[in-house]
């Protein structure tokens, strides 16, 4: 017993440290979106056919409704704000153990295929905190275990709110009965900018003028050159993969973003070497920056930002003409004229005036102007 | 594979229980194992670099020891028969033969450095006088820098100079000197060790000690204490200031270079105390790399206490062969003759001066790094040139030199001098660093200081407390040091209850504390 009593006092110490930790996840760590969506892929009876995959464009951009009655499925959006092309792989990991899905459509936003992904950092580690499976978690581990902080290993810290209001605000979350029923008002969404609409869809509210946050388009211009990222070409390689295994159709598609950013960062060599790639790995790619003005009458006074995050009507309607897509896609009867022009030069030239033709609005609003 | 990341203490448990477990004999060949593999987490594509590196010297020790051996017996064989002219002509060419040896082998090693490294700077430096006489522009080669090329290039030829003086047998088996080579600890930022004080720890398969891992640990915890809450939150401040100095006036120039002392003493030192915890685990012990150097009286001193092992390193491979060369013997002899007490001290100013140009030249390929090294280099000489003037002001000015407050102001003195050095070190380049100095200097003024502008630049009120508190925390530890206090043995005479309480703020204050943004790898690890 006596040479056992270092080690016991080592287990012990580890023990104390890990409740700490839990202690303060309870404490500090506020109950955000990704808690309600992972209770809903794995806990919930959703049974889900086709999921999307995606970042905070996706969150804000597609409505899974229509995609759900057009295609007769259990459409459902895994769209999270942040997450990594490696974070999606993981969702869909998480997300099969629970549902017979068939279809996944993975909605590419070139900022995170071209900026080095690190998603085993602290400030990145919010998918991997919320994983429910253990077996999961081993295989984040082990996949990003050269980057992974070994601080997310534990806990949650890199959500903490440490100010007074926050933990009376966490506390009296965490106590209320929303929070315990998994209810997505017992969680934060403070960049959703507008209601929850369900299936993963928050329907961002707009001012109704130009946008804001032009800084975006000056700093995102000097590196929308950039080459796509190994890391991001991977993970999506192990999306494909596990799709291949499962007998899963994995389509992808981008959704669009605002006219000006568009044209300023020059979204056809976006377009060019993601399609390029999707090409590569043999899977089916729409891209929306070219979708007609007939079929997405899109400005920008119909985004939050100039970084292209979608909100109001022009939801309803891209998600529509999404559910189309991916009935003629799933039917035969796909014809690309139908729903993009023919080149970013054509589009260019002509979306104004398509536009203006098909609303009656003007192409313009306010100052933005 | 960072000291911060899960990956690497898995590795490390990992490699711990196997060493332990495996027979002693062969724990030398594990940890070439472990070495190789923590490369590898790295980059495979320099691997042969190390590789080559390990070979020239291996081949080389050989190659010394064998003249040796075939010099001794030659000797022997010749006692009776040789006078003591021949004997000494003997002595001589083997001297010649092996200094040839050892020149070719320093030339090889660190002609690989110098091609890897500093090709593209010399390169620069050619396009930038041909772009003045309007010629083409030569491409540069762009190098995939080597993982710790620069510390396991000198640990490399600190083996072959030894060997040259005779200061061991060469080592037999090529694997051991791999390992020599490559110990994964130190191999990122090191310390620069030694042969005779880190092999034979290397070979020995080490018992199992739990005092060891629970002192490795304690080591590897202070250092992430010092990297994680400090470093990398003062680097927020530091790398915005210094990438945009213009943007900033000379009261947040200072404090950026104020930042930076905290954010390098807290980085190289932290990172070298989970160097040395992690070798304590495997139960070996290393050379200390730092000593209080903030606490250092002279620029001298901070050497002494700053970056021991490549201090030491100079020390005995270049400043005292050189200083102590027959030209420099004849200088000292000529100096003194002509320029009297001056003159006998221009040896050791040559030497200063050369030694602390290859310390700049050793950070980094940039004329910066020189500059950095050469102010250094110069404080030194002139400091060891006027110190008979200092001594006789002192006494003009009735200035005590045990009394207390010349200890200090010699202290703030040297602070300030380093801090100087700093804004070469950091800067962008060196332009950057004279404009930074300038406007610390021109540009400077208290109506600058601002609580809104502070916290404009990257880090929020409560990073500064957060800072301030470790900074107190580290002090207070560095000045028990200082007071010759063993902290981690006067700890472990402490009650359990005390012992324990201690580590656990030690662990919870490094998550909590520790900085969460996007943080970079340690400084050094670049070299």
């Amino acid at each position: 017993m006596k040479r056992c009593a270092p080690y016991l006092r080592i287990v012990a110490f580890v023990a104390i440290v890990v409740l700490s930790v839990s202690g303060l996840d309870y404490l500090l760590a506020p109950s955000g979106y990704i808690r309600y969506l992972m209770h809903q892929v794995t806990e919930s009876d959703q049974n889900m056919d086709l999921i999307f995959l995606g970042a905070s464009h996706t969150r804000s951009a597609i409505n899974p409704q229509p995609v759900a009655d057009k295609l007769n499925v259990n459409a459902y959006s895994l769209g999270i704000p942040g997450e990594t092309v490696l974070d999606s792989y993981y969702l869909t990991e998480q997300a099969l153990e629970h549902n017979d899905i068939k279809t996944v459509v993975y909605d590419a936003d070139f900022q995170y295929w071209i900026i080095p992904q690190m998603s085993g950092q602290v400030y990145q580690s919010f998918v991997y905190s919320q994983l429910q499976s253990p077996k999961i978690k081993l295989e984040y581990i082990k996949n990003n275990r050269n980057t992974m902080e070994f601080r997310t290993v534990i806990g949650h810290r890199s959500s903490y709110d440490m100010s007074l209001s926050g933990i009376k605000q966490n506390l009296s979350m965490k106590k209320s009965a929303e929070y315990k029923n998994y209810s997505i008002d017992g969680a934060l969404t403070p960049d959703a900018n507008g209601p929850y609409v369900g299936r993963g869809f928050f329907l961002r509210e707009l001012s109704g003028n130009e946008p804001g946050g032009k800084d975006f388009v000056v700093q995102t211009y000097a590196q929308c050159h950039e080459p796509l990222t190994d890391s991001a070409k991977d993970a999506f390689a192990r999306i494909k993969a596990l799709c291949d295994e499962k007998g899963i159709e994995l389509i992808a598609v981008t959704s669009p973003i605002d006219p000006t950013a568009c044209e300023v960062i020059d979204m056809q060599f976006q377009h060019d070497q993601l399609n390029a790639f999707f090409e590569s790995q043999g899977v089916k790619y729409y891209d929306f920056n070219m979708a007609l003005e007939t079929v997405v009458p899109r400005r920008d006074a119909d985004y939050g930002d100039y970084e292209g995050h979608m909100g109001g009507e022009l939801t309803t309607i891209y998600s529509t003409q999404l559910a189309n897509l991916l009935s003629d896609v799933k039917n035969g009867t796909y014809d690309a004229s139908k729903y993009f022009y023919s080149s970013f030069a054509d589009m260019y030239a002509n979306m104004q005036k398509d536009y203006e033709k098909t609303t009656g609005l003007s192409w313009h609003v306010g100052e933005g102007a | 594979m960072s000291f911060n990341v899960i990956g690497f203490y898995i590795f490390l448990a990992l490699g711990i229980v196997l060493y332990y477990i495996i027979p002693k004999k062969v724990r030398w060949v594990w940890l070439l194992v472990l070495s190789y593999y923590y490369y590898y987490t790295y980059t495979i594509k320099t691997v042969w670099l190390l590789m080559a590196t390990t070979l020239i010297i291996y081949g080389g020790g050989l190659l010394l020891d064998r003249i040796n051996v075939t010099s001794e017996a030659a000797l022997k064989e010749n006692k009776g028969t040789w006078d003591r002219e021949q004997k000494k002509a003997f002595k001589a060419k083997t001297k010649r033969r092996k200094k040839g040896v050892m020149v070719t082998i320093l030339v090889l090693i660190f002609g690989i450095l110098a091609v890897i490294k500093y090709t593209d700077f010399v390169l620069e430096n050619v396009n930038a006088v041909l772009l003045k006489t309007g010629q083409g522009q030569v491409p540069l080669m762009k190098f995939i820098l080597p993982l710790g090329i620069s510390f396991y290039t000198f640990q490399s030829a600190s083996y072959i100079i030894d060997l040259y003086n005779d200061k061991f047998r060469a080592e037999k088996n090529p694997f051991k000197v791999a390992l020599f080579v490559s110990f994964f600890p130190q191999l990122l930022q090191g310390p620069i060790g030694r042969f005779d004080r880190l092999a034979p720890q290397l070979f020995e398969g080490h018992d199992y000690d739990l005092r060891n891992i629970e002192f490795g640990l304690q080591r590897i915890f202070w250092g992430l204490f010092k990297k994680m809450i400090l470093a990398d939150r003062a680097a927020v401040y530091v790398n915005e200031v210094f990438t945009n100095y213009a943007n900033y006036g000379g009261f947040f120039n200072i404090l950026g270079v104020l930042m930076y002392s905290i954010q390098l003493y807290a980085d190289f030192s932290g990172g070298i105390d989970v160097v040395i915890g992690v070798a304590q685990m495997f139960g070996i012990t290393m050379d200390e790399n730092f000593k209080q150097p903030y606490f250092s009286t002279s620029i001298g001193d901070f050497w002494r206490r700053w970056h021991i092992t490549l201090g030491t390193w100079m020390k005995d491979y270049i400043f005292y062969p050189f200083s102590l060369s027959k030209g420099m013997n004849k200088l000292g002899k000529w100096g003194k003759k002509h320029l009297g007490r001056f003159g006998k001290g221009l040896p050791i100013c040559l030497a200063d001066l050369l030694v602390f140009l290859v310390v700049g030249i050793w950070h980094g390929a940039a004329w910066k790094y020189i500059i950095y090294g050469m102010y250094n280099g110069v404080i030194m000489a002139f400091s060891s040139l006027m110190a008979p003037v200092y001594e006789k002001q002192k006494e003009a000015l009735h200035i005590k030199s045990d009394s207390k407050g010349w200890h200090v102001f010699q202290i703030v003195r040297t602070f300030i001098l380093v801090n100087i050095s700093w804004y070469f070190d950091m800067g962008t380049s060196l332009s950057a660093a004279l404009s930074m100095m300038k406007s610390s200097i021109l540009d400077f003024s208290f109506s600058q200081f601002n609580q809104e502008a502070i916290y404009a630049v990257g880090l929020e009120k409560k990073d500064f407390i957060i800072l301030l508190i470790g900074c107190v925390v580290v002090f207070i530890v560095s000045v028990l040091k200082e007071k010759g206090i063993e902290i981690r043995k006067s700890l472990a005479e402490k009650p359990l209850v005390v012992r324990w309480a201690v580590y656990y703020l030690l662990v919870m204050s490094i998550y909590m504390l520790g900085y969460t943004g996007v943080t970079q790898g340690f400084i050094y690890a670049n070299f």
